[in-house]
């Protein structure tokens, strides 16, 4: 159970970094 | 004697960064040589073995990237990276090279870990020698020490790429960047450092703990009795309850680890006690060679920078401001620790230096490293983003420990981490000249590259998002009882010891108040995103910044072009720097810190 949360935690923390990559892409215009 | 003592002191800094200057230049241009990939021996040599890891890998590598994809590669690397060492503590008990049977790692100590090794950071809630496995040791914590500071040269490189190139789509193959600062920096420099560190008593085997008889009786309180060690009985006496004639001594590959954890800014001790620990650093000469280690590649970035934009005089422009930062607050750590404690004045103790003292605050340091050779490691590995200790920094005196953790806030810029140290100097140095522009009423421009809207945002974000980290973990911690129950010196002590832990967290450097017991599930949790988000959310803007820039042509240098490699853009960026961290951290410095100091010092 532990293990999942944790696990959990650590997709998060990637899933909001991808969405700021993705979202500071959008602004710059410039990939 | 004092004067003396302060000299040898001094001599000995002005000996680190006189070498470490010196060998940083030709290391700066070959770096610069290797990350371009232009025929040098080096390449040449180990050329055939880096195509066939292109092949196995199935990398392109004529093929490069924007910004984007680059940063989206390197996220796909550091989040496999973190689930690898994860699952690797959490089944090492099951695995080989585990001579003492330690047990699976907890889960959240685990998560802590694996994103503080993933991120350079190196912080550590667990003892080594008492929780990790040789495998795990080796296999999670070094190869991360190794990839991890790759990954911040790769970054460092990419945006150096974006002011050197013109009209470019690209920043760089993330995947060649990581392979070659790798493959023809770290490993040969690290094994190299790691022969001399064994060569000089650091350890290296795989060999069970070993039993040895002392030399005399030792009598102690187990670890586990809650009055500590020894119970004062209020006559001057203390009842102690144990006592032994052997003593465990811990074994494994120690030199291995302990060169790549300096020389890649990592920090991260094979045993708790770090670089105080006599088989992590045995000598005054491997303490020289280890600050040798730690300040060499972020020295040498900042000849590369130079190199690949065509201009020696704007890397020494860094290099000349990342030297008066770091030099301006080890000279307060120093003289803060050889003044020593004014508490211990009026009970007549002797602080002062001596033939056969080193005087000034010796707790919590080692007598054969002294106050000038530990107030320096303590500024080297705060200034970088090491972490690593030869001293607690714990028991610094209030402006000792203010030193080290302001260097840590200020953004970890004087030298800095490897890579992270120079594009972190380089953001600064958007920030200047934004500020000299707004100040003559130009387009602020650097190198060439006008500084727009886009790029002032994408700054915003890379030197905001790590006070937030910072500032608001450390309100959480003060404000819920978990996070107050880990620490040891209730008041202005404490609250300190809690900033400090997250400013290390935040930076990603990895060194602690280690009076904070942060091996718990709040902290190693809360550290733990800390970490994530202090590492990222100012490199993803960074990238950003670079593939910007690359994209835009170099404007023409005129009359009104403020140039960037005289005396006053050196005082324009360590003004930014220091106007940013003042204004940042000073309110949350006086609460503790400063606090402390005032109260010992009426």
């Amino acid at each position: 159970m532990s293990d999942l949360i944790f696990v959990s935690l650590i997709l998060m923390a990637c899933v909001t970094t991808y969405l700021l990559i993705v979202g500071l892409a959008k602004l710059g215009g410039v990939e | 004697m004092t004067i003396a003592s302060i000299a040898s002191s001094i001599a000995l800094g002005v000996l680190l960064l006189g070498s470490v200057i010196l060998c940083a230049r030709p290391l700066g241009r070959y770096i610069a040589d290797v990350m371009e990939g232009r025929p040098i021996l080096a390449l040449r040599l180990g050329g055939e073995l880096e195509r066939a890891l292109y092949r196995v890998a199935g990398i392109d590598p004529a093929r490069e990237t924007g910004w984007k994809q680059y940063a989206l590669n390197l996220l796909l690397f550091s989040t496999c990276g973190v689930l690898f060492v994860y699952l690797l503590q959490r089944v090492q008990l099951w695995l080989p090279l585990n001579p003492q049977s330690f047990g699976n790692v907890t889960p959240d100590s685990a998560f802590n870990t694996a994103i503080s090794f993933v991120t350079n950071t190196n912080w550590q809630g667990y003892a080594g020698e008492s929780t990790m496995s040789y495998l795990t040791q080796m296999l999670g914590l070094a190869v991360q020490n190794f990839v991890s500071a790759a990954t911040g040269i790769a970054v460092a490189i990419a945006l150096i790429r974006g002011f050197a190139r013109h009209a470019s789509p690209t920043v760089g193959n993330f995947w060649v960047d990581l392979t070659r600062s790798t493959l023809y920096l770290l490993l040969p420099a690290a094994t190299l450092i790691a022969i001399v560190l064994a060569s000089q008593g650091v350890i290296q085997n795989f060999a069970a703990f070993k039993d040895v008889t002392t030399v005399a009786p030792t009598t102690y309180a187990p670890p586990d009795e809650p009055t500590g060690p020894g119970t004062n009985t209020g006559a001057g006496t203390a009842t102690l309850s144990t006592t032994t004639g052997t003593q465990t001594l811990p074994m494994g590959p120690v030199a291995s680890q302990e060169a790549i954890k300096e020389l890649g800014t990592n920090g991260g001790g094979f045993f708790n006690a770090n670089s105080a620990h006599p088989f992590e650093n045995p000598n005054a000469f491997t303490n020289f060679l280890e600050l040798f280690a730690i300040l060499l590649i972020p020295a040498a970035l900042t000849f590369t920078f130079g190199a690949m934009v065509g201009d020696a005089r704007q890397g020494w422009a860094i290099l000349v401001g990342m030297t008066m930062l770091f030099t301006a607050l080890w000279l307060v750590a120093a003289s803060s620790e050889q003044a020593g404690n004014p508490l211990l004045v009026s009970l007549g103790v002797d602080q002062q230096a001596s033939a056969d003292q080193s005087g000034g605050n010796m707790e919590g340091k080692e007598t054969r490293f002294g106050i000038g050779a530990s107030a320096l490691f303590a500024t080297v590995t705060t200034a970088t983003s090491t972490g690593a200790v030869n001293s607690m920094h714990d028991s610094m005196t209030p402006l000792g420990g203010l030193a080290p953790m302001f260097l840590m806030q200020i953004g970890e810029v004087a030298f800095g981490g490897v890579g992270s140290g120079l594009y972190g100097m380089l953001i600064y140095a958007l920030l200047g000249v934004f500020i000299a522009g707004l100040m003559i009423g130009r387009t602020p421009e650097y190198l060439g590259k006008k500084i727009e809207a886009f790029d002032m945002k994408m700054t915003s974000i890379a030197i905001l998002a790590t006070p937030l980290v910072v500032l608001i973990g450390t309100a959480v911690a003060v404000s819920v009882a978990s996070g107050k129950a880990g620490v040891a010196n209730p008041g202005a002590h404490g609250y300190a010891e809690i900033l400090y832990a997250f400013s290390s967290a935040g930076n990603n450097n990895g060194s602690c108040f280690c009076g904070l017991s942060a091996n718990t599930p709040f902290y190693n949790t809360a550290l733990g995103l800390a970490m994530w988000f202090g590492r990222f959310w100012v490199l993803i803007p960074v990238l950003a910044i670079a593939g910007s820039l690359a994209a835009k042509k170099r404007a023409p240098v005129t009359a009104g072009t403020m140039p960037t490699h005289g005396p006053l853009f050196v005082v324009l960026l360590m003004g930014s720097v220091l106007l940013i961290g003042a204004l940042t951290y000073v309110p949350a410095l006086a609460l503790g810190p400063v606090a402390e100091h005032l109260m010992i010092a009426r």
